[in-house]
């Protein structure tokens, strides 16, 4: 691949999504109809949309994992300029976890409930990465203090039922960066958790996100979160891409009528009014 | 598991026992005080000191023949046993791995045994092949497959709808991996319980098919072939027949008890069930879980 090569003048496109269209096989309802997106590298992409909007499922299709009766029906995934319809389970296995990862909803239910978590992270580095089973664990080890666990030795060796869901999603994250991909795919990756938590695992998904130079998607039915980090919103709803922009003009100029009422839910119910209001009371 | 099971008081009576069968498959024959085969004038005796449980129509010593009999009654429900594990227990985590063609194969081969009447088919499958005790022990284990394949498909689609299985996925992962890692834990358990039961299976099939007249030829000492011969001399010898079926009573309800505890303590019921036993004897719940 010659994507070392290009300038740094225009970053080349990693994922290009065009005119995509995925159906239901069994009772052929169009989910996704048409949809287009592309990602950048080094850019922050925010999906917004609200449940069912077709917006996981297309990131699915992205993925290659597609849940059973589903289909692509239309349209091509270009992933690193490769046209991932031709992909063999082969081709899959190469692209996911070194090219293209994601954490998702739920971190408890996405590890394996009877093996420790330290385990876990270097079985990833010494499968794929073929390291040694010492290699690995430091590695490993290094991996989860990166994603900020005060003690990855005590972690390690925890079992997922033992720890919280920003520790969980920490973990997920040490291992979705553990073989270097080059695009993130974070899917309502912060919405479980609490508040502050969710600040602080958003905060590493950034922070994760420049220090690797990833691309990084980012999924949310949340505005805040979108807004916080997203450099251009698309914004999904039953299947389409209603509106698209650079965040600033989505969110203080929204052309679509459903935009329109997220972002004036947003201001009546978000965070900001709170901030507003507790930093009146203050002074 | 070994160690839950130990701290379970059934549990130590269902090793114990299925220890003293393990000893006697390996010492049985050198325990016995006659020669199993040797006949003597002393035909359908009583129990007294020079025969313990009394002498069988040929004047042979019962429990020469009881403790001589062992391995062959015990080795074979083993075989049994594991050949039904290994024929259903792959195919059946293949079956989720491999594509639709080989699902449907398997799924509906496996039909097929269930349909199968055990014992008739293992006698005409002995009548095709020879009457040995090999084929017929395979053809009990290839009975039982279904069973091991029936668990194992089904712990695997389980595993393989998990989200952690994508999350294995989306690192790239590849089946051999995901089988590795994640559906052998998950398939163990179910699948020991289920041989547990299946030896028990097996040995029922292997003293009923010996009693048949079926795989062991006599005079070769089995528990089934006693049970057959004692049972036409019942107005000589009333008890005779109880001698080989108490062993056999008493072992196939060792490896159910076995069964039913490895199910109890693989999972969270049981280690509450191991903690409270533990408890009981003054031991701290943190010990081995």
């Amino acid at each position: 691949m010659s994507l070392l090569l290009t300038t740094e003048t225009a970053p080349e496109t990693v994922l290009r999504v065009t005119d995509l269209r995925i159906v239901n096989e069994v009772d052929e309802v169009v989910l996704v109809d048409g949809v287009d997106f592309e990602l950048r590298r080094g850019q922050v992409l925010g999906i917004v949309g609200e449940s069912g909007s077709g917006k996981s499922i297309s990131l699915r299709a992205v993925l290659g994992l597609l849940p059973a009766g589903l289909a692509i029906a239309g349209g091509t995934i270009e992933l690193f300029g490769d046209d991932t319809s031709r992909f063999t389970n082969v081709d899959w296995n190469h692209v996911r976890g070194s090219g293209i990862t994601a954490v998702f909803q739920d971190p408890g239910s996405y590890l394996n409930p009877s093996i420790p978590v330290g385990k876990q992270v270097a079985e990833v580095l010494r499968v794929k990465r073929g390291l040694g089973r010492r290699a690995a664990k430091a590695q490993a080890l290094t991996l989860l203090d990166e994603v900020r666990i005060h003690d990855p030795e005590l972690v390690f060796r925890q079992y997922p039922h033992e720890l919280s869901g920003g520790m969980l999603q920490r973990v997920l994250l040490a291992i979705a960066v553990s073989l270097e991909p080059r695009i993130l795919i974070a899917d309502e990756a912060t919405t479980a958790l609490d508040v502050t938590v969710q600040a602080e695992v958003l905060d590493l998904i950034v922070d994760l996100t420049e220090r690797h130079g990833l691309s990084l998607i980012v999924v949310s039915h949340d505005l805040a979160v979108v807004a916080q980090v997203a450099d251009a919103v698309v914004v999904f709803r039953d299947g389409v891409i209603v509106e698209r922009g650079s965040t600033a003009q989505v969110l203080h100029d929204p052309q679509h009528e459903y935009t329109r009422l997220l972002v004036s839910e947003h201001e009546l119910y978000g965070l900001d009014r709170f901030t507003r209001d507790v930093a009146a009371h203050v002074s | 598991m070994f160690r839950n099971i130990w701290a379970i008081r059934s549990g130590r009576l269902a090793i114990l026992i299925i220890g003293i069968a393990v000893l006697l498959v390996a010492l049985g024959p050198l325990l016995a005080p006659y020669d199993p085969l040797e006949g003597s004038e002393l035909v359908l005796s009583g129990p007294s000191f020079q025969h313990p449980l009394g002498t069988d129509y040929l004047g042979r010593d019962s429990l020469s023949r009881l403790l001589a009999g062992a391995p062959l009654s015990i080795a074979s429900a083993v075989q049994v046993g594991v050949i039904g594990l290994v024929v259903g227990a792959v195919p059946g985590v293949l079956s989720v791995y491999s594509g639709r063609f080989f699902e449907w194969v398997t799924l509906r081969l496996i039909d097929t045994l269930i349909a199968l009447p055990f014992l008739v088919f293992a006698v005409a499958v002995t009548a095709l092949l020879g009457n040995a005790l090999t084929q017929a022990m395979i053809v009990v284990g290839v009975l039982t497959a279904p069973a091991f394949y029936r668990v194992a498909r089904a712990s695997t689609l389980a595993v393989a709808n998990s989200p952690y299985v994508e999350a294995a996925q989306l690192a790239g992962a590849d089946v051999s991996w995901i089988v590795r890692k994640h559906v052998t834990g998950k398939v163990f358990p179910p699948l020991a319980i289920t041989l547990a039961s299946t030896l028990g299976i097996g040995l029922i099939a292997v003293a009923a098919l010996s009693f048949l007249g079926i795989g062991v030829q006599p005079p070769a000492p089995t528990w089934g072939g006693m049970l057959a011969s004692d049972l036409k001399y019942l107005t000589f010898r009333p008890f005779a027949p109880l001698i080989p079926s108490i062993p056999i009573i008493v072992l196939v309800w060792a490896f159910n008890l076995l069964a039913d505890l490895i199910r109890d303590v693989s999972g969270e019921s049981g280690r509450r069930l191991v903690a409270r036993s533990r408890r009981r004897r003054g031991l701290t719940s943190k010990q081995g879980v």
